[in-house]
């Protein structure tokens, strides 16, 4: 009994060792602070979120921060990202999303770069009046963010 | 007798409306440019706009009272406007002013906004004795008390501000002068963003996240603030990220979680500061070597200053924990005082091993590096440690002067008895 008991306790154990939870978490207004530029993150509808391989969880105040990061780190240990939604305010995986330069829209860090669902909604959101330039993850990753202030 | 009652009930119900008060936009809308309205005391229950060079002088008691989102007073698209002495009670923006110039706003009191005061695109402005308190509830839920965007040529003085996310928000802005403002229980006391030519002087920021949040700006100086009590998860007294040639010149920053941190920051000075009871007097992130750190006094901080890397200069500083000798008598040590530690390194890339700051075994090393440090030049070291704080200086000039009047005094007067003695 005492070995069936064993078991079943080492069983529960390595299943908690099992893959990393790459979901992203609630924002918390009190203790959260950009892993970049330390800012709080106040303005939750802007935010950005990262997890390591090891399920680490690093949160950003804008999209530019985010990417920041993502450039500057080991892309091996690099899990998920997400940022939130401009018109849901919800999660997205920055892979599936598409983006909007907007040089009109205020973003905390003033980079102006929003992101969408997909692209169709992106150019829904350019449809109604507002202008911008659409573009891709990889544009991102090669955006001069600093001369978009 | 009925024809005679109905008759006068003909003559007067209809005449209140017919002869309805004039709304104040009617009353602005009709005057001349320059014009000057005497508000009177009472609750105006209506938002207005001005166009036109205009002032407006409340008496005490006018309160404009406004429900919705449109702001209680907008200044668009024109200049020469002031506006004195009124309340305002509007939870959405109260005060905003579009592209304007010449604006002066002087003793506002402005209660529960979202958002206080809001200025776009405009110069030359004065907003000066405001007093505005947000309203209740988390920082993350409510706008700034003042925020500037676009904006040049702009002094905010002597205003109270608390309750609020951003006491004085500023992106893209240029000539800001900011001084004897009071601004506390807020997230940021200022929060500058991408400005330049800023003076951040004589102001008092207490109980906030952070007094002063300076990122991407430069050419700016922050002088003579008390900066104290920012104690709350991730709280400094001043942080400067990505920012250049900014001086920190002689603030008081005491009793914070974080007195100074410094971000990517390059060809800046901090001298003159007292860095009194911070849990971490000041820091160095990607910044230590452009910068020049130079009399300035660290008492009673936990530690006294951290770097992620080494070198920097630091010299001619006091440190309230320093073991020094000076036998040539220049009001120098003569030997270095190694201002940072191995352990205050660790503790930049994680925090939370600033719980186990006095464990046995970390004073054990801080020893350590203290001899060690002694045979190398590449930590960061002040190789001219001040023997006496400079407070302690000008305080024991003034305590010499005043003891020397009074040894005077009181020599002249024994000299008078003396003589009198002798005389009789």
């Amino acid at each position: 009994m005492k070995k069936i008991a064993l078991i079943i306790a080492a069983v529960i154990g390595l299943a908690g060792c099992g893959e990393t939870d790459l979901t992203p978490r609630a924002i918390q207004a009190e203790t959260d602070v950009c892993a970049v530029c330390n800012m709080s993150i106040t303005y939750e509808e802007f935010a950005g979120q990262l997890i390591e391989q090891d399920g680490d969880h690093f949160v950003f105040d804008d999209l530019g921060c985010l990417i920041e990061h993502i450039n500057g780190m080991d892309q091996t240990e690099l899990g998920a990202a997400f940022i939130k939604d401009a018109v849901t305010d919800e999660w997205l995986n920055i892979e599936r999303a598409a983006y909007v330069y907007a040089k009109d829209e205020w973003t905390p860090m003033a980079y102006h770069v929003l992101a969408f669902e997909d692209e169709q909604a992106a150019e829904e959101w350019l449809d109604s009046g507002r202008e911008g330039e659409l573009l891709t993850l990889e544009d991102l990753y090669g955006f001069d963010w600093g001369n978009h202030h | 007798m009925k024809r005679l009652l109905l008759l006068m009930l003909f003559l007067s119900w209809p005449l209140g409306a017919v002869q309805a008060e004039e709304s104040l936009q009617q009353k602005i809308d009709a005057l001349p440019e320059g014009a000057v309205i005497e508000l009177e005391a009472g609750v105006y229950n209506e938002a207005i706009t001005i166009k036109k060079p205009l002032t407006i002088n409340g008496a005490d008691g006018a309160v404009f009272r406004v429900e919705g989102e449109k702001p209680a007073i907008s200044i668009e698209n024109t200049e020469n406007v002031a506006i004195r002495n009124v309340q305002i009670e509007q939870g959405d923006t109260a005060l905003l002013i579009q592209d304007s110039s010449n604006v002066t706003v002087e003793r506002l009191r402005i209660i529960g906004a979202d958002q206080a005061a809001s200025v776009h695109r405009s110069k030359k402005l004065v907003l000066r004795e405001l007093s505005i308190e947000g309203p209740d509830g988390h920082y993350s839920d409510k706008g700034n008390g003042i925020a500037l965007y676009k904006s040049e040529d702009i002094e905010v003085s002597d205003n109270e501000i608390r309750n609020v996310r951003d006491g004085i928000y500023i992106e893209h802005a240029k000539g800001l002068r900011a001084s004897g403002n009071s601004i506390q229980d807020s997230r940021y006391g200022v929060h500058l963003m991408y400005s330049e030519q800023v003076q951040i002087t004589g102001n008092h920021f207490s109980g906030n996240v952070t007094g002063v949040m300076l990122m991407m700006s430069n050419d700016s100086r922050i002088h003579s603030n008390i900066i104290e009590e920012h104690i709350m998860p991730n709280a400094s007294g001043l942080v400067l990220y990505d920012a250049d040639t900014i001086e920190v010149t002689d603030n008081s920053i005491t009793s914070n979680a974080l007195g100074l941190s410094l971000q990517k920051t390059g060809g800046s000075t901090v001298a003159g500061n007292r860095f009194f009871g911070n849990q971490i007097g000041m820091e160095f992130i990607n910044s230590a070597e452009t910068n020049k750190t130079k009399g300035n006094e660290f008492t009673g901080n936990i530690i006294q200053l951290r770097s992620d890397a080494r070198g920097g200069q630091i010299a001619g500083n006091y440190y309230d924990d320093a073991a020094l000798l000076d036998l040539d008598e220049d009001g120098y040590g003569d030997t270095p005082y190694t201002a940072m530690q191995s352990y205050g390194q660790w503790m930049v890339r994680e925090p939370v091993y600033q719980y186990f700051t006095e464990a046995p075994a970390v004073v054990l090393l801080n020893e350590m590096d203290r001899e060690m440090n002694r045979l190398t030049s590449l930590v960061l070291i002040d190789n001219s440690p001040l023997m006496e704080a400079p407070s302690d200086l000008q305080t024991s000039a003034s305590v010499s002067l005043w003891r020397l009047v009074l040894g005077a005094a009181v020599m002249a007067f024994a000299a008078f008895i003396w003589r009198k003695e002798s005389a009789g």
